[in-house]
């Protein structure tokens, strides 16, 4: 019985996916593997980058969103650096990946305690309400050019970034800016 | 007894982050975690029985030794552990503290204690956890010293880090906290513990409570 439920839960799963890799394109409603094959459908939304507290590094987040076939965000560039790289989270630790799946149908969601965006050594460090543009590179899909919002250190998407206000009374006062210059990047991590 | 309170620290901990990974996709069918739908995902975590402090002397980032149970009695505490080259975790955890301590009056400010332990001393030297407090809250500590101390010291406290591993290719792999512990200044023993998925508002409602001794 139940394995009969399962079994018709997955058939059921399989044609949507079918029928969602159809969409539109004429192609034959039976061909099951029509999603893996038709070209991804991308769109991004949600990416935010919170006020980052030196301009060691930062972190983005954002959703990728597709409509197509599965693809992969195999790199990241930007203007405010040079060194991009996308990472995962595994435990409470963070390991550098060469690249992240967009799956078919789905969405890569980057949000915070999970995968993210990481740049290291800034060339500027970005305040809130200023812009970061970011270039997504696919391993399929045509590269993607996001203007990515700073929101303050404390930004939830979920709540709608509820505590902006408070975070605008951030202590900035002790920042050592003077020793800005002459960092020390010969620690970096991931690299 | 220590060794209980630790498990039902963990139990809890486990089920607010399972409750939380559930999250709003929870449909209702089998949900064995209804049993423990008193311990709904709170971000400010209460135990049940409090824990000591960790017995621990570090370096602070003046680069002077700084013994934690002497310099922390009978002030409110709140102590993290954590790195400096962490992007999203870490800055976020210790600024939604930040933003909270900021609401305090001054004189209670002066009197809490926040303690930033990192998990990965080899890189974060004094200097780079002044650098990297400074742009958080120049009046919080940053502790350094040798890790198997501080992993000791996290452990006595029921935190799990582990040494930073580099990778062939480079990468440097470190692990943070994922609770801030909370001592009352009365009896100097950590009472509460902010999950990771506690907010500014969280910590900005709970602090005038916890920083007096009482429960949030």
């Amino acid at each position: 019985m139940n394995r009969r439920t399962l079994t018709a839960t997955a058939l059921a799963a399989v044609c949507a996916l079918g029928l969602a890799g159809c969409g539109g394109s004429g192609s034959s409603a039976s061909d099951k593997s029509d999603a893996a094959k038709s070209a991804p459908q991308l769109k991004v939304s949600g990416a935010y980058m919170p006020q980052p507290v030196t301009d060691k590094m930062a972190g983005a987040f954002l959703t990728v969103e597709n409509t197509g076939g599965a693809d992969k965000l195999t790199s990241v560039t930007s203007d405010l650096s040079d060194d991009v790289s996308l990472h995962t989270t595994k435990g409470n630790a963070m390991e550098h990946v060469s690249s992240l799946p967009v799956p078919a149908d789905g969405a890569l969601k980057l949000a915070s305690g999970g995968d993210h965006i990481m740049f290291m050594g800034l060339k500027r460090k970005p305040a809130e309400g200023q812009k970061v543009t970011l270039e997504l590179h696919f391993a399929k899909a045509d590269a993607i050019t996001v203007q990515v919002p700073v929101k303050s250190a404390t930004y939830r998407p979920a709540t709608g970034g509820g505590h902006d206000a408070g975070a605008k009374d951030m202590d900035h006062s002790g920042m050592d800016h003077s020793g800005m210059d002459h960092m020390d990047h010969s620690g970096h991590a991931h690299k | 007894m220590r060794g209980k309170t630790l498990i039902a620290a963990a139990l809890t901990a486990a089920a607010a982050l399972t409750l939380t990974a559930c999250g709003p996709d929870d449909d209702g069918g089998d949900k064995p975690a209804a049993s423990v739908s008193g311990a709904t995902a709170k971000p400010i975590v209460t135990l049940d029985k409090p824990i000591e402090k960790p017995d621990l002397t570090l370096t602070d980032s003046d680069g002077k030794p700084y013994d934690l149970l002497a310099k922390t009695k009978g002030h409110p505490t709140l102590i993290y552990f954590g790195y400096t080259n962490c992007p999203d975790v870490c800055p976020l955890t210790m600024a939604n503290i930040a933003v909270a301590v900021k609401q305090l009056p001054k004189a209670e400010q002066d009197d809490l204690r926040v303690l930033f332990i990192t998990s990965d001393p080899e890189r974060d030297t004094p200097q780079a956890l002044k650098k990297w407090l400074g742009g958080i809250n120049k009046n919080f500590t940053g502790l350094t010293g040798k890790f198997a101390d501080i992993q000791r010291g996290a452990r006595d406290v029921n935190i799990g880090i582990d040494k930073p591993v580099v990778k062939k290719n480079g990468d440097v792999v470190s692990t943070h906290g994922a609770q801030v512990l909370m001592a009352s200044p009365k009896d100097d023993r950590i009472h509460w513990m902010g999950m990771q998925e506690a907010t500014a508002d969280n910590y900005t409602s709970a602090l005038p409570k916890l920083i007096k001794g009482q429960n949030p």
